[in-house]
């Protein structure tokens, strides 16, 4: 096994970790926001390093999957703004358990 | 049109790039319908896609830009490492809570890169932007005043940024 190889197993492997990591936080964290930090990091870093493992198994792969990568970290955190924004606007998701909520009284200023 | 010029040739110049990565031949042929493709694409937004890139050949921006993207991917691990060990303790240890804070940046695309860079970096993500404030959300409230610690977290961004984009 050459040293790329032994390389590519490691990124692969952490990758696969964090991306279980992500899954289980999302199951495990109590409120809709919360689970929204499970879900946008650690999927985002678990996919650029699974990718990156992949590309030292194939590096005619390379360019391919870094154009993957570099798609993926531009839009994993658009997508959850999009979600915490609607969750927010939505009354029967807010958790209880914010210890302070300073979008709620900007919202409440503007009525 | 000469205005969006630079926009235009940074577009078309990075449009390229993926085109190259996509297809990875240098055959004559396929090389000359790329850059076709890439400026007719890049005319057609008018270099909406990147913006002025150009700015970057100034050394001092250039590196400016660097620093942001290794700051950047440094936040982005440690986040990852507090976030994986918070998962696995038995009771998961949060004080969440929303908090805002002043953006002064101006240009909409920097905005864009400090909301998506919160977004990946340790213990918060960024919810909304109403007018020059921004929301973000802790998954545990830093220790004494939560508005001096979230302002100077995105000053962090928003500081390294002013020298890229003004």
């Amino acid at each position: 096994m050459s040293f790329m190889d032994i390389l590519a197993h490691v990124f692969t492997g952490l990758g696969a970790l964090v991306l279980f990591a992500s899954g289980l936080g999302v199951f495990r964290m109590p409120d809709v926001f919360n689970k929204m930090h499970a879900g946008t990091k650690a999927t985002t870093l678990g996919s650029v390093l699974f990718l990156f493992g992949l590309g030292l198994f194939e590096p005619s792969w390379m360019p391919k999957l870094l154009l993957i990568v570099l798609f993926i970290v531009l839009t994993n955190p658009v997508s959850s703004h999009a979600l915490a924004r609607a969750a927010h606007n939505e009354p029967s998701e807010k958790p209880d358990n914010l210890i302070i909520d300073d979008l709620e009284e900007s919202k409440g200023g503007d009525q | 049109m000469t205005k969006n010029l630079p926009s235009i040739v940074s577009s078309s110049v990075v449009l390229f790039g993926i085109w190259l990565s996509l297809t990875l031949s240098f055959d004559l042929q396929e090389i000359i319908l790329g850059v076709v493709v890439s400026v007719l694409a890049a005319v057609a937004v008018k270099g909406a896609l990147t913006g002025n890139l150009l700015r970057l050949l100034n050394p001092e921006k250039f590196l400016a830009a660097v620093g942001y993207i290794l700051f950047f991917l440094t936040q982005m691990v440690k986040a990852n490492i507090d976030i994986f060990f918070r998962i696995f303790k038995p009771v998961i240890p949060i004080k969440p809570g929303i908090v805002k804070a002043d953006i002064t940046l101006k240009s909409e695309r920097a905005r864009a890169i400090v909301a998506n860079s919160i977004t990946l970096t340790p213990g918060t993500i960024t919810i909304d932007i109403i007018g020059d404030e921004i929301f973000i959300h802790w998954v545990f409230l830093p220790g004494g005043d939560v508005h001096l610690a979230t302002q100077a977290m995105v000053d962090s961004f928003a500081g390294r940024l002013e020298n890229i984009f003004e």
